[in-house]
This record gives C-alpha cells, sequence and structure tokens, in this order.
C-alpha cells in the first residue's frame, strides 16, 4: 500500500516543480509554523466554544423537546437542561485547557470529544448544519500530534516530519470535503445535462440554484437580483466553484497553491454569503489558519509559480511547455 | 517508522471509508450520519420544486383573513426565515406523504415546539407545493397547491 502511496502523491503533485528537498522545503520552519498554528487552532477553539455558548446556553435550557444526534443521546435519559448544563460546562473546560496546555495529547482528545457533543447538541434540532464539520475532523487529526515538549522534538528531523505528516493530514481531510462536494456537483450536473435539464453546466443553472436557495425561506442577499436576472453573470462564477471545490485534493498535494487555494475557497464563501446568504465563516476562519497561513507554502508570492501549481490550469500549461519545447 | 507508515495508511482508509459511508448514506437514503457528510451542497439545480410548507390559517381561534406560509410570517415568527426550519417542514411533508405515523409524530413533537408554539395556538396546514424558482423570485406563484394535512398545535 505504501508503494500505491506513493505512486498517487506522484501523480497529485507536479513533480519537478517541488523544491529538491521535496515536499517540506524548509521543514524547520515549517514545523515552527504549524507549531504556532495549531495553538492558534485551540484557541480559535475556545473562542468559538464561547460564541456558540454564550448565544445559546441559557436558550437550549429553556427547551422541552429536540431530536439528539448520536452523541449526544444520553440527553434523552438526563433531561434537556442537565444535558446541555452537562455539555457546556466540559466544552468549556476541556477547550481551556487543550488551548493552554495544546502539547498534552489528553486535553486534546478531551476537547474533540466534548467538541463533538456540543457540536452534535447544537445539530439536535432536526436539520444538520454544517458549519463545523471541518472543525470537528480538525480536532480528530491533531489528536495524532506527538504528545508531550513540543520543544523538545525540535532538533529531530524525524520527529519533525511527523507532526508535519499529522498537521498536513488535517489540511488533506479538509480539502477532501470540498472534493467530495465538487464531485458531486460535477457528477450530477453531467446526468442533468444528459437528461436535457438546467444543471450546472447551463447558462441559468446558477439563476435557478441562488432563485431556489433564497425563495425557499423568503430571503435576500445584497447580490441576488443581479445574478438570477443576469445569468451570464453568474454562470461563470458557479462553474468556478465547481472547479476550485473538486481540485481541492489536488491542490493539498501542491504546498505552492495552499495560499491560493485557501484564498479561492475563502472567497468562495463570502461570495456564497453576498449571493445566496449562506453563512459559512466558521470555515473562512478554517482556511485562513490552515491554507492561507501554510506552514507547506513557500515565502513569497510570485505569480507564474502560482499558476503553474494551479491543478488542471497549471497541469494544461505544464503539458503546453513540455509539448512546446519537445518541437524545439 | 512503522508508526508513521502505518499513519499514512490510516489517514488514506479513514478519508476512503468518510467518502463511501458519506455518500452511501445519501445516495440510498437521503440522510446522514453526523457527524460524516456527503458534502452535497446544492449539487442538485432543481428546475421545477417540489416542496412542502406550513401554511397557517388560525392563531388563538381566530381565522386569518389570508392565510400565510411559515416562511411569509416576518411578523409573527421568529425563524421564519431559517432554512432547519424549511427543511424540517420538508421531512414533515415526506413523512406525511408516505404514512410513516411513527416519523410524523416524532418531527410533529420538536417543530410546534421550536417554531410554532411561540406564537400562541395555531392550526396550521401541511402543503404540497410545486413552482418554478426564477419565476417566483420575481414575484410569481405556486404552479400547485395541495392541503395534505391539518393540525392544531399540542392536540
Amino acid at each position: 500500500m505504501t508503494k500505491q502511496l506513493r505512486r498517487l502523491r506522484g501523480l497529485l503533485r507536479i513533480e519537478g516543480w517541488m523544491d529538491p528537498a521535496g515536499a517540506f522545503p524548509n521543514q524547520e520552519r515549517a514545523y515552527t509554523l504549524a507549531r504556532l498554528i495549531v495553538r492558534l487552532f485551540y484557541w480559535v477553539v475556545l473562542f468559538e466554544v464561547s460564541r456558540l455558548l454564550t448565544n445559546s446556553w441559557f436558550v437550549w435550557q429553556e427547551l422541552e423537546e429536540i431530536a439528539p444526534v448520536w452523541p449526544v443521546f444520553w440527553v434523552n435519559f438526563t433531561g434537556i437542561t442537565l444535558g446541555i448544563n452537562i455539555i457546556g460546562a466540559s466544552a468549556y473546560i476541556t477547550s481551556i485547557l487543550a488551548a493552554l496546555f495544546t502539547e498534552r495529547r489528553i486535553f486534546r482528545i478531551l476537547l474533540a470529544i466534548s467538541f463533538l457533543m456540543l457540536i452534535g447538541f447544537w445539530n439536535s434540532f432536526g436539520k444538520i448544519n454544517h458549519g463545523y464539520h471541518t472543525w470537528l475532523a480538525v480536532t480528530f487529526f491533531f489528536i495524532f500530534l506527538p504528545d508531550g515538549n513540543w520543544k523538545a522534538i525540535e532538533n529531530s528531523v524525524g520527529k519533525r516530519h511527523k507532526f508535519l505528516t499529522v498537521f498536513w493530514s488535517a489540511q488533506a481531510a479538509v480539502f477532501f470535503f470540498y472534493s467530495m462536494s465538487g464531485f458531486l456537483k460535477v457528477g450530477w450536473g453531467l446526468v442533468q445535462m444528459v437528461s436535457g435539464e438546467i444543471g450546472i453546466f447551463h447558462p441559468m443553472g446558477f439563476s435557478y440554484q441562488v432563485a431556489q436557495s433564497l425563495v425557499k425561506t423568503n430571503e435576500t442577499a445584497l447580490l441576488a437580483d443581479l445574478i438570477i436576472n443576469n445569468p451570464i453573470l453568474g454562470w461563470p462564477l458557479y462553474l468556478s466553484a465547481a472547479y476550485i471545490e473538486t481540485f481541492s485534493i489536488v491542490a493539498v498535494f501542491r504546498p505552492k497553491a495552499h495560499r491560493t487555494w485557501g484564498t479561492f475557497l475563502a472567497l468562495f464563501h463570502v461570495g456564497s454569503f453576498f449571493v445566496m446568504n449562506i453563512r459559512f465563516i466558521t470555515n473562512i476562519l478554517l482556511l485562513g489558519l490552515l491554507f492561507v497561513n501554510s506552514p507547506f507554502a513557500p515565502a513569497g508570492f510570485h505569480i507564474p509559480t502560482i499558476l503553474r501549481n494551479l491543478p488542471l490550469i497549471g497541469d494544461l500549461i505544464h503539458l503546453y511547455n513540455k509539448r512546446k519545447s519537445a518541437e524545439i | 517508522m512503522k508508526a508513521y507508515r502505518n499513519y499514512q495508511k490510516f489517514v488514506v482508509i479513514f478519508l476512503a471509508l468518510y467518502l463511501v459511508i458519506g455518500y452511501g448514506f445519501k445516495l440510498t437514503q437521503d440522510r446522514e450520519i453526523f457527524p460524516i457528510f456527503s458534502w452535497s451542497l446544492f449539487t442538485n439545480v432543481p428546475n421545477q420544486i417540489n416542496d412542502y410548507g406550513i401554511r397557517i390559517v388560525a392563531i388563538d381561534g381566530q381565522e386569518l383573513d389570508t392565510p400565510f406560509y411559515y416562511e411569509e410570517g416576518k411578523d409573527t415568527f421568529i425563524d421564519y426565515d431559517s432554512a432547519q426550519a424549511y427543511f424540517n417542514f420538508r421531512d414533515f411533508g415526506r413523512a406525511l406523504t408516505a404514512g410513516n405515523t411513527e416519523r410524523v409524530e416524532e418531527i410533529r413533537g420538536y417543530l410546534e415546539s421550536l417554531y410554532l408554539e411561540e406564537a400562541g395556538q395555531i392550526r396550521y396546514e401541511v402543503v404540497a407545493r410545486s413552482w418554478d424558482a426564477v419565476d417566483r423570485w420575481n414575484g410569481g406563484g405556486f404552479l400547485t397547491e395541495e392541503v395534505i394535512a391539518v393540525y392544531e398545535t399540542g392536540q
């Protein structure tokens, strides 16, 4: 399996465009940055836990009936008020401990469990929201970061490498989820196209998507009318969103694309708000932490390098250059 | 080194399983098992929407001259524009259409307490509707409306 994994990695990143040292061009710098980002992540989790609880704790205490998802099924036995008090208190305590003592694995485990319960409770009202699913995945993967003094492993190349591998796996999970969304959009879009329906590959596709989303809940958004009634403006945006989502899993293998892709996805969420009033703002924060500040991205801003590393577009440029140099 | 290699394999297997479970539940049962999700967000472009709405016909025993849908009740309901409410109504309508009495009672239990009871004693219709999204955005009405059930909160 290891061989297959290597082959997959080789296929997804563009060989020859990487720095000679491989995926971690400056491992020491990457390690220092990754450590800082992990610590920041847990502080932000504490912030998010506080934000959720200060907004809802007292309201939730008053509820008479909920539809608990499995991590909080036990609320059926304790009653809602006691249940939310246990969930709220444990989320607060563990997120403070994880933020203060990030290096201790036990606190990261406890935080992952209590955060799962808190988000589970938040989703125990019928429909499930997805604003914190990526966060849950990251708290899960970060459990596998080394236990103990991270300063002590600073001088070990092997241990630094393990740390960075775990960090990268959390990044991979986040981009993988975006790709899952993109695969479905493209796949179903093809089905609709073959069936002669209006879909993502039809110029009216985005107009219909925006209109249905807003009309259902009687909402509006700043740019909604412009997009719905001028399909030619919205269609390229819709196709771009599908492209960005679909190829996220390729981008995670290309450190030089991390910043660009993280920014693209964050802008996609900003755009979704202005056009469809969809607030996926928690993911913007996560993308900023993990990708726009990716420890694997090289320092500096060089547009040709960015373009060459873009999935699909970069590959086409690469192929074109290869063919051109073969002709010479 | 072995632990490191095993971790790499674990990540690949984890993500592959996540995909299989996420897509599997979406495609076979149109549902999700928290916290696993298919990430099917705005996948389908509905050319004509067939959904369910909650139409309010009486409040505290007073018949309304103009019954209105929940999402139109800006002055009556706090969550009038909630997507969560919309999807709960949809699930309610689906359960009614399927004749799944157990599910109907389960959803009704939290649906009324979460969204309706704040405004008093509500009599409401569950309406199966069809509509064109762009047409409705530009002021058009429903193509079809059919009342499939009538309830009163708390009864």
